[in-house]
């Protein structure tokens, strides 16, 4: 009896701790400078978002249209053990893409394009913890001058197994082209282990 | 009351107006903030900087070594009786020479425009948030002539800006 009352008690203590959110409000959590797992970062007259992607943010992210539960399942498997982030920039107050801004030349516009395509991996880094990592994947998302920004989307090999990040982060951008310099965003452990904490149906 | 009395109360309120007003004058102007800070100081104490520098001493390196390199084979080159070998080496490495001089020109340009600009919006900062009036950047190039550590708040701005940096 004592047994089932303590069982019953520990269930009741773990429950506690966990909250159940829809997938709209679990997408605004994450996205929420106030929870930790967005910084936005404003630097000589320029936006960055900076964005950790849980891997059940992703999967939400990615079966908008539909996706099959098998699909899921290999998505969320071959997250493990990775930590993803994008990264969004623009001009304040300009309707114009970021690849557009003060350029004079259909040249200088390639360069950017260029660069933004395959070298801006080269500038990205992570601290993971008391580790250096550095980018496993790399993707540009361009906007087509549609949208007043460009985003990247990186990923970090964690080489932890097939844990998730545990430790704080620090994400960090060199950012040549408007050069604005070295551009960080930290990421505490404890919003991680906040989001631990968060069930979402998917 | 007799005239000279009137006369000698009216002096002292004279006296304590005058006071009461140069004491408001004085503390008026102590309220207006003013620092001095060290910008070669302050530049040379950004973390950013010290980064920027780390990251642009790879490239350089190579250059750098390319140049030791090409000198060692001038040197070993000027023993031997082929001279056509030895002037493309001295052409060789006059070439890879201004180039090194060149990226090391480039990369200073380009971290002196990156730490400044990001230096300026946060110096604005500091001062709006800690009340300063004015601060005068000393750079020991004659704007500033004397400066006790009164108003000196250099080390306050870089561990402000430092800071700010590591977010």
């Amino acid at each position: 009896m004592r047994t089932n009352i303590s069982s019953w008690a520990f269930l009741l203590f773990c429950s506690c701790g966990t909250k159940e959110y829809a997938p709209k409000n679990y997408v605004s959590f994450v996205e929420s400078p106030a929870n930790g797992l967005c910084r936005k970062l404003s630097i000589s007259g320029w936006e960055y978002d900076m964005q950790y992607r849980p891997y059940d943010y992703t999967v939400l992210q990615e079966s908008r249209n539909g996706m099959s539960d098998s699909m899921k399942k290999i998505r969320f498997d071959q997250l493990k053990g990775t930590a993803w982030f994008s990264i969004r920039f623009r001009k304040e107050n300009s309707d114009q893409s970021p690849l557009r801004v003060g350029v004079h030349s259909l040249d200088e516009y390639q360069q950017r394009y260029v660069y933004y395509m395959s070298q801006a991996m080269n500038d990205i880094t992570l601290i993971y913890g008391q580790d250096t990592l550095h980018p496993m994947s790399y993707v540009f998302e361009t906007s087509y001058n549609v949208a007043p920004f460009e985003t990247m989307i990186v990923g970090f090999d964690l080489k932890n197994g097939n844990k998730g990040p545990e430790e704080n982060m620090q994400l960090i951008l060199l950012d040549r082209v408007f050069k604005n310099g070295i551009i960080k965003a930290s990421f505490e452990k404890s919003s991680l282990k906040e989001l631990n904490n968060i069930k979402v149906s998917i | 009351m007799t005239t000279s009395r009137i006369k000698q109360y009216s002096g002292f309120a004279v006296v304590i107006i005058i006071s009461i007003l140069a004491n408001y004058f004085i503390s008026a102007n102590h309220d207006k903030k003013i620092a001095v800070v060290d910008a070669v100081k302050l530049f040379n104490g950004f973390t950013m900087k010290k980064e920027l520098e780390k990251e642009a001493e790879v490239k350089l390196k190579y250059f750098s070594l390319q140049v030791d390199s090409l000198d060692g084979q001038i040197k070993l080159a000027g023993y031997g009786k082929d001279s056509a070998v030895r002037r493309s080496l001295i052409q060789k490495y006059l070439i890879t020479k201004r180039e090194l001089e060149n990226q090391y020109n480039q990369s200073n340009q380009l971290i002196n425009e990156m730490v400044w600009k990001r230096l300026n919006p946060l110096i604005d900062e500091y001062g709006k948030k800690n009340g300063f009036h004015l601060i005068i950047g000393a750079n020991g190039m004659g704007s500033v002539l004397y400066n006790d550590n009164y108003f000196d708040k250099t080390e306050e701005v870089i561990q402000y800006v430092n800071k700010n940096y590591e977010n």
